[in-house]
């Protein structure tokens, strides 16, 4: 275990009084609380700044590491001292001060119980409850999937400690019948299928939580779906019938003349299932311009910028 | 392999469901109740109420707030309602910016 100094992680002073200390933590958990944060490392940030508020606000094990850190910081300077006087020194100082600093917090936190193991997911404080782990976990499903009844596979590893507090991975595969109608985001209890309890104790919990996959096509928003429509500038101006897919299959949308960029059609109960009752799938029109010059059309634009008087631009001189 | 079905009755918690799951008093539920920390889904008393598995996500969430940084359970429940427009206002950005490419592709 590497040396920790606690007062740069909270960023104080050694001198720094308790109220000091508490303030310091308080500010550095907000930050990095990781039920707040969006911070990438956010949960490691939090559990060494918890590490260092326990230890830094209790006055006796304060005491305890201010020593350990001593000797750690006379320890650097002798060896820094012995580099710059003769080069090719070994590390012994910074390998004794991290052994004694190991010893000092698994006296403080236990070897097994530390809290901040770095293996462990997220459980703050909390001690070990009689009952088994729950486990959370992400489950991707595709939107078609979310239509209809589906069986899925899940599988996920249980971490557990042996007899030797050692921990042991088990890997756990099910088969789950996802109802037709979950949201984005919806989490599923599975009782009872998470770690195993200490003796009579319950199993802890499976818990799912539903995550959609992106798709090529559609974007979601609550229960509709959105689709962007590429329309040419002349069907867009005549109209026309365009074979538009859904999550199901395929369907026939008229596209009225004189229709515009950005405009919305609804296509009603073609969106995503939920309980009561399922969305409405809009298409979103796009006009899109022919990229390659086409030496038969140039002369047919031509003929309608000169007839026609539109002016997309009329309310500018407003 | 082990099959599971889920039923309707999965997808909801009595309120001794809820404490004995997320760790919590039923004084503590009724408190959180209060503040709209967690707001039954159906029911009229404690002996009715039902609870959705996102509200047993979001009473874990906010005692460990409470916890960690040991704040009043109103300054919890502000805090829990603004990550909640937070996230709403993210994948509101993220599905526009989505369309958006979507569009400009």
């Amino acid at each position: 275990m590497n040396f920790k100094d606690y007062y740069m992680v909270l960023g104080i002073d050694p001198q720094a009084n308790v109220k000091a200390v508490k303030a310091a933590y308080k500010k550095l958990a907000v930050k990095y609380h990781p039920d707040v944060s969006k911070h990438a490392d956010a949960e490691a940030k939090f559990k060494e700044i918890g590490e260092a508020y326990a230890i830094l606000s209790n006055a006796k094990k304060r005491a305890e590491y201010d020593e350990v850190r001593q000797h750690h910081l006379n320890r650097s300077q002798r060896h820094y001292a012995g580099q710059t006087g003769a080069s090719g020194g070994q590390d012994w100082g910074q390998q004794e001060s991290d052994q004694e600093f190991a010893d000092f917090f698994n006296s403080i936190f236990g070897a097994r119980h530390s809290g901040f193991d770095p293996n462990q997911q997220y459980q703050g404080r909390q001690t070990q409850p009689a009952k088994g782990q729950d486990v959370e976990i992400e489950f991707p499903m595709f939107l078609e999937e979310t239509l209809v009844d589906t069986l899925k596979p899940v599988s996920f590893t249980l971490q557990q400690r042996d007899a030797h507090g050692h921990i042991v991975e088990h890997p756990k595969s099910l088969k789950v019948n996802i109802p037709a109608g979950v949201s984005n985001g919806q989490r599923i209890r599975l009782k009872g299928q998470g770690g195993p309890g200490q003796t009579k104790a319950d199993n802890g919990d499976l818990y799912l939580t539903i995550r959609y996959a992106p798709h090529p096509l559609f974007d979601v928003d609550g229960r509709n779906l959105t689709i962007v429509v590429p329309v040419a500038p002349w069907e867009a101006v005549l109209g026309t019938k365009v074979t538009l897919p859904t999550l199901t299959g395929h369907i026939q949308l008229s596209i009225p003349a004189n229709s515009q960029s950005g405009q919305r059609l609804r296509i009603k109960g073609k969106g995503l299932l939920s309980k009561k009752e399922q969305g409405d799938l809009f298409a979103v029109l796009k006009i899109v311009v022919p990229t390659v010059p086409d030496a038969a059309s140039k002369p047919l634009w031509t003929e309608l910028a000169e007839k026609n008087t539109f002016d997309p631009r009329a309310s500018w001189s407003k | 392999m082990l099959q599971i079905n889920i039923s309707e009755q999965d997808c909801w918690l009595s309120s001794d469901e809820l404490c004995e799951c997320s760790e919590i008093s039923s004084a503590l539920l009724l408190e959180l109740v209060e503040h709209s920390i967690v707001i039954p889904q159906e029911g009229e008393v404690i002996e009715q109420w039902q609870f959705s598995i996102d509200n047993l996500h979001q009473v874990k969430k906010a005692t460990r707030i409470q916890r960690d940084l040991a704040l009043e359970w109103s300054g919890i429940g502000l805090i829990l309602q603004l990550l909640d427009e937070r996230d709403q206002l993210e994948n509101e950005v993220h599905r526009l910016k989505q369309q958006l490419s979507r569009f400009k592709a």
